[in-house]
């Protein structure tokens, strides 16, 4: 188990610096130049020669591929043009919130979808199964940010459990803060994630194993939870690890609707001023983020089934 | 004779079943009736198609959720069960306290019939930890015996394995040592060993044969293959299409004297060492599919002693012995199988 993880590591190695390599060469690919961006249209020629000779623009490519390369070895995620400092610093604050934010989501996304999948795959033709498929089929069709107006509309102003908006201090009260923005990005996968699961426990439960698991007298909730959850699961954990991608761009937009001070916010922010360093440690990090999380994924997949941790 | 040998442990009567299938439904099981006595092994031999699965999921109420039992009564150890009241939720529970203790099954493909991400000990008494209240270590100790009592060697290196780590024959074994853990006094097997390869399905034949003088627990063993009956079996129920052809108490007595065309056309296609160079017979034509099936016997139109009469009504039994019930208006007179088969090669 520890070799195969070891070696999944080694081999997200390669993955991390095409990461690197690909956000660098997007920002360089990218119209515009940001020296002349930072100082205005109607800017002094050499003032802004001079801003580039700063920021090292007027060296080759590979050479500025090779100091940014550096500086990330050293932590240095560069300087932001716009708040003038350093990105590292900025990072260290918004990162947390954002990761927090698919965290929670993700974790919502599976406590609504595996009761509502169990229920759905129990009674396949079912009255309850035929809401469920209709829930989802309207979740499904509703756009992130409209799924997220409407929660604040209902759950934030008109019952006013959670905080319509805003990133309170404390750490109770911003966990609080995150539920309805994570509730949001969660119901956007929660229609994929019940139907997978749907599907995988419907075929579980007719499956030879579960007869002979009843055959021997094994009661009908342990064949549930031991039998039929655990590997329905496993098709559960790669559909969830896959959308982690969707989660993440899913943050990006509702950020702006619950006005959250996440990387997401910061992105935006950073695209909006031609911040092209900001810009370049989002990409970067959201990139990080979804390579971390298939790692998390590909270790719970060979808890889940003792044949992944084979190959 | 015993109380016990009198009684029969298991009594299944008139038992029909139908099969939904594109909103229609069809009968795949017709009054289908058959006994079995405490520690007796009853072959329940038949073509794919002839409802031998479906007879074996009956009785534990693991049918598929497309399967309707029309009537049928089943007798356990004294109490009566309605097969046909499965959808009343005591009737069904009453039927699942059985499962285990009373009747365990062993099924067909041991690659399918195991969870392949739960150990194979652990999969061997989940059950009847539950119901004993074991502790894990007692738990793991019975699993590593059960092993060692269906014959696998290593059997402390074995226990923790996931089912993929282990071939089909020692899978075999593990469901068989599953089957038995919470010691059933009736073992349902829906062909065991067909799936594994032969010098495998010998060994696990003699796993068989040990448990039965071992545990003492009742077989009722579905096959096709008649080889397998006659090594393992003491009576004997020819299944064709749903319905009894002919059913004895007494083995020796069917293949040597088979009474309905059925049988004896059974058992002339089946090869034998010591008829080496006799033309093996094949029966003409094709079992019927669910939705050909017809009045009266359903083997007429395949049959050598066919009549007018044959298509007429459902058929009786009409055998004149207790022992024995043959479906049959004609059936096959006093020629023994052997004389029969000598004919053939000369």
């Amino acid at each position: 188990m520890l070799r195969w993880f070891a070696r999944r590591l080694l081999l997200a190695v390669p993955v991390v610096l095409g990461v690197v390599t690909i956000s660098f060469i997007l920002m360089h690919l990218a119209p515009g130049d940001p020296a002349r961006s930072a100082l205005g249209e109607k800017a002094d020629p050499a003032a802004v020669a001079a801003l580039r000779h700063q920021w090292g623009l007027d060296k080759t490519l590979p050479a500025q591929y090779v100091s940014y390369l550096n500086q990330l070895l050293h932590g240095d995620l560069g300087t932001s043009l716009y708040y003038h400092t350093s990105i590292t610093t900025l990072m260290a604050q918004r990162l947390p919130v954002t990761l927090a934010l698919i965290v929670m989501s993700a974790v919502l996304a599976s406590l609504i979808s595996i009761p509502l999948a169990s229920r759905s795959a129990s009674r396949p033709n079912g009255a309850t199964s035929f809401v469920i498929r209709l829930f989802n089929a309207v979740i499904q069709g509703s756009p992130t940010f409209f799924v997220g107006s409407m929660l604040i509309l209902f759950l934030g102003v008109r019952v006013a459990i959670f905080p319509a908006g805003g990133y309170p201090s404390g750490f109770g009260a911003r966990a609080w803060a995150l539920v309805l923005p994570a509730l949001t990005i969660a119901l956007s996968i929660v229609p994929l994630l019940v139907r997978g699961l749907r599907a995988a426990m419907i075929e579980s439960l007719g499956s030879e194993y579960v007869a002979f698991a009843r055959s021997k007298g094994l009661p009908e909730s342990p064949i549930r939870h031991r039998y039929v959850l655990r590997n329905a699961g496993i098709s559960g954990v790669s559909i969830l690890g896959i959308q982690v991608g969707a989660l993440a761009s899913g943050a990006l937009v509702i950020e702006q609707v619950f006005a959250i001070p996440g990387m997401g916010s910061m992105l935006m922010t950073g695209i909006l001023n031609r911040d092209y360093a900001v810009v370049q440690a989002c990409t970067l990090m959201f990139g990080l983020v979804v390579v971390v999380v298939y790692l998390v994924t590909d270790l719970v997949y060979a808890r889940l089934d003792p044949r992944a941790r084979l190959s | 004779m015993t109380e016990n040998m009198k009684r029969p442990l298991l009594a299944v009567e008139d038992l029909t079943l139908a099969l939904g299938l594109g909103g229609e439904e069809f009968n795949a099981l017709e009054h289908l009736s058959f006994a079995l006595r405490e520690g007796e092994a009853r072959g329940l031999v038949g073509e794919s198609g002839s409802g031998k699965s479906l007879t074996l999921r009956a009785i534990l109420g693991l049918l598929p959720p497309n399967a309707v039992v029309k009537s049928g009564t089943m007798t356990f150890d004294g109490e009566e069960f309605d097969l046909a009241r499965q959808s009343n939720r005591s009737e069904r529970r009453r039927i699942e306290r059985l499962r285990g203790s009373g009747i365990s099954m062993i099924f067909q493909e041991p690659s399918v019939a195991l969870n392949p991400v739960i150990p194979v000990g652990e999969q061997i008494v989940d059950a009847v930890l539950r119901r004993d209240h074991m502790t894990k270590k007692h738990a793991r100790e019975y699993a590593i015996h059960l092993m060692e009592l269906v014959g696998i060697h290593d059997a402390t290196a074995k226990v923790d394995a996931y089912p993929f780590e282990l071939s089909g024959g020692l899978k075999q074994r593990v469901m068989i040592a599953a089957a038995v853990a919470g010691k059933p006094r009736l073992i349902l097997c829906d062909e065991p060993t067909t799936a594994l390869d032969v010098t495998v399905q010998k060994q696990i034949l003699s796993v068989f044969t040990h448990l039965r003088d071992e545990l003492g627990a009742g077989l009722l063993y579905v096959t096709h293959d008649l080889a397998v009956v006659a090594q393992l079996c003491d009576s004997v129920t020819v299944l064709y299409s749903g319905n009894v052809m002919e059913s004895s108490s007494d083995l020796r007595a069917v293949f040597d004297h088979p009474r309905h065309p059925y049988t004896e056309a059974l058992l002339r296609s089946t090869p034998d060492v010591d008829q080496i160079g006799r033309r093996l017979y094949s029966i003409p034509g094709s079992a019927p599919s669910l939705d050909e099936r017809m009045v009266g016997c359903p083997f007429a139109p395949r049959c050598e002693y066919r009549q007018d009469d044959c298509g007429q009504q459902r058929i009786p039994d009409l055998s004149k012995t207790p022992e024995r019930t043959v479906h049959c208006l004609h059936q096959v007179e006093k020629r023994t199988l052997d004389a029969v088969l000598e004919e053939e090669t000369s």
